[in-house]
């Protein structure tokens, strides 16, 4: 993918999947990387970040003679995600606006 | 490499960091690589440990602190912090900084050398002129001796006066070639640094 994908956008992503079902580090670093082109490595920091920040908390679940821990959306995480949500709308109809021409108020 | 010692090599990495900022990052990728199907694949996927350690760093360093905790330790923290994370990632910024310090220690030992003869210089103008004047009340007494002393008291001065005049073009010309090497040095990396 031509377009790199990182901070905000990151946490967005994160925040989305996780407000659909909770999931565990691997799948959820899996997942994203399905989707976008991060490395590896940068997802750890992310969720962690948002771990701290209260945005996510984490509860373990014994599986196969470990524990796998299970990240979960907070209240504070979905509201953060309803703003993002609402600032790549505006974002993605000005670049909309840009790329294909017209008047950037077009469309949904 | 196995995922015990991408783990290890990481916590090795991270020293600095709280231990319990540690035992997080080490913790997440145990679990990672036991959730993995192919545990050498997962690890060769992530890169080195110190890239991966760079991350978290990187991360550490730049979150929001809160104002209560912004005292002089805390920054000083962040700073050795990025430091480590500097020297952590890929090579091309500790290169970077290890020009940047050999470009330094060259201006500073440049400028000690350029300095001390120019502090010769003027030593020789004014015992050149103390002699030249000695030299005159000397005559009173030994013309040969006054003249000798005169001589020498004017040769010290002019020699004295040729040193600092070219040690002022010198340096400036030093310091001109300086200026535009680094200048040209930063257009043509931090360019390229910027653009990617």
């Amino acid at each position: 993918m031509a377009f790199q994908i990182g901070g905000a956008l990151l946490d967005a992503c994160v925040l989305a999947r996780l407000s659909r079902e909770d999931e565990y580090g691997y799948a959820l670093t899996q997942g994203v990387k399905d989707t976008l082109e991060v490395s590896e490595s940068t997802m750890y920091p992310v969720m962690r970040r948002l771990q701290t920040e209260d945005c996510l908390t984490v509860y373990d679940v014994p599986y196969a003679g470990r524990n796998r821990r299970y990240y979960r959306i907070t209240e504070l995480g979905r509201k953060k995600l309803r703003v993002y949500i609402d600032e790549w709308g505006v974002f993605r109809q000005k670049i909309d606006a840009i790329l294909k021409g017209g008047d950037a108020n077009d469309g949904n | 490499m196995t995922g015990t010692e991408f783990t290890q090599q990481l916590s090795h990495a991270l020293r600095g960091l709280p231990e319990e900022e540690i035992e997080a990052a080490v913790a997440f990728y145990e679990e990672y690589f036991n959730d993995a199907e192919d545990e050498t694949a997962a690890v060769a996927a992530l890169g080195t440990p110190g890239e991966a350690a760079a991350q978290i760093i990187a991360d550490y360093a730049t979150k929001p602190v809160p104002v209560a905790e912004r005292t002089a330790k805390r920054g000083f923290r962040t700073v050795w912090m990025v430091l480590l994370a500097v020297f952590a990632a890929p090579i091309g910024l500790p290169i970077a900084i290890a020009v940047g310090a050999v470009a330094f220690s060259l201006i500073i030992s440049l400028a000690a050398v350029l300095f001390s003869v120019g502090v010769s210089g003027v030593a020789c103008i004014v015992a050149g002129v103390v002699y030249a004047v000695v030299g005159i009340f000397v005559g009173f007494q030994s013309v040969p001796t006054a003249l000798l002393t005169i001589g020498a008291g004017l040769a010290a001065t002019g020699i004295g006066l040729a040193l600092t005049k070219s040690i002022l073009l010198a340096s400036k010309k030093c310091f001109d070639a300086i200026a535009r090497g680094l200048g040209r040095f930063i257009q043509k990396h931090g360019a390229r640094r910027v653009a990617e």
